[in-house]
């Protein structure tokens, strides 16, 4: 982990130095889960593809007033949510938002029974397309870079205790779809 | 609680997306590039506007100069020594002027080519 910081500072050290080459680097390791950020509040691949480059040339673009106070990832994902925002609200797209009550009372234990299942990554990935964007944003954040809820605040601006809130009820979100989606295939 | 926070990151974790654009690198390095170049044309004009600046006051500060002190060089009269001045001043201004123009018109091409 800290080989892999080490690695970025000298990345970084280079980019400043005017080597744009070395934001390849940036670019390889981040691309996957700038795409992932994007896609959770686009909702759209090729929107969410585009929305990343976006943020990467903004990266590139300001890397200069990057303090290095925060860790890059923290820096950069936020740059990609305020750009995934700024398209939205561009586009005035719709979303298609998964606005049924899904505050029903459904134990957490449920989701050993739904997660076990084969075909977890197709179901998974079209519950995050339906999911509200704050909430597989949170999500995704959460669970797939493990990041701390201090990073997600920093990251999105909620607040801590709200981001907790959202967590909890995206994860009965993400269950609920994953059950109704599975009632519907049967 | 523990248990499931380790399926669902585990699950979570096996639905992490890949960009599905395989072009991407290529695309924000080519983009990386163009900010490259337009920056330097900015510079350019940067520079093209101070020196430019520049020289025009110095420009018609020695014509000034040689209008109010009645300067001659060499038995040239100052009447002729401002023809002269002037002649230069207008054609250093003139070449200025086109090669700014071509700058920025090129930045412009760079824009909206982008």
């Amino acid at each position: 982990m800290a080989n892999s910081q080490d690695q970025e500072l000298i990345y970084l050290k280079r980019l400043t130095d005017g080597d744009e080459s070395a934001f390849r680097y940036f670019i390889k390791t981040y691309q996957d889960m700038a795409f992932t950020i994007a896609v959770s509040i686009v909702k759209d691949d090729f929107i969410a593809q585009e929305v990343a480059q976006d943020a990467f040339l903004k990266a590139y673009k300001g890397i200069k007033s990057f303090n290095q106070q925060s860790r890059f990832k923290t820096w950069f994902y936020t740059i990609v949510m305020n750009e995934s925002l700024l398209r939205v609200k561009k586009l005035k797209k719709e979303f298609l938002s998964f606005n049924e009550i899904y505050e029903a009372d459904i134990p957490d234990g449920d989701f050993s029974n739904v997660l076990d299942e084969s075909d977890n990554v197709e179901l998974i990935n079209s519950a995050f397309k339906l999911m509200l964007p704050n909430e597989s944003l949170v999500l995704r954040l959460f669970y797939l870079e493990e990041e701390s809820i201090r990073d997600i605040h920093t990251i999105t601006g909620l607040s801590e205790a709200n981001i907790k809130v959202l967590l909890h009820r995206a994860r009965k979100s993400m269950l609920h779809i994953i059950q109704r989606q599975k009632r519907v295939k049967q | 609680m523990e248990n499931i926070d380790s399926r669902l990151t585990k699950a979570l974790r096996q639905s992490k997306l890949k960009m599905p654009y395989a072009d991407f690198e290529a695309q924000v390095m080519y983009k990386v590039n163009k900010e490259v170049v337009r920056k330097s044309i900015l510079r350019n004009i940067k520079y093209a506007f101070i020196f430019f600046s520049i020289f025009l006051l110095l420009g018609l500060f020695i014509n000034s100069q040689v209008y109010f002190q009645k300067i001659t060089i060499k038995g040239i009269s100052h009447q002729l020594l401002i023809l002269i001045f002037q002649a230069v001043f207008v054609l250093c201004f003139v070449m200025q002027i086109d090669y700014m123009l071509g700058i920025i018109k090129d930045e412009t091409a760079n824009i909206f080519d982008s």
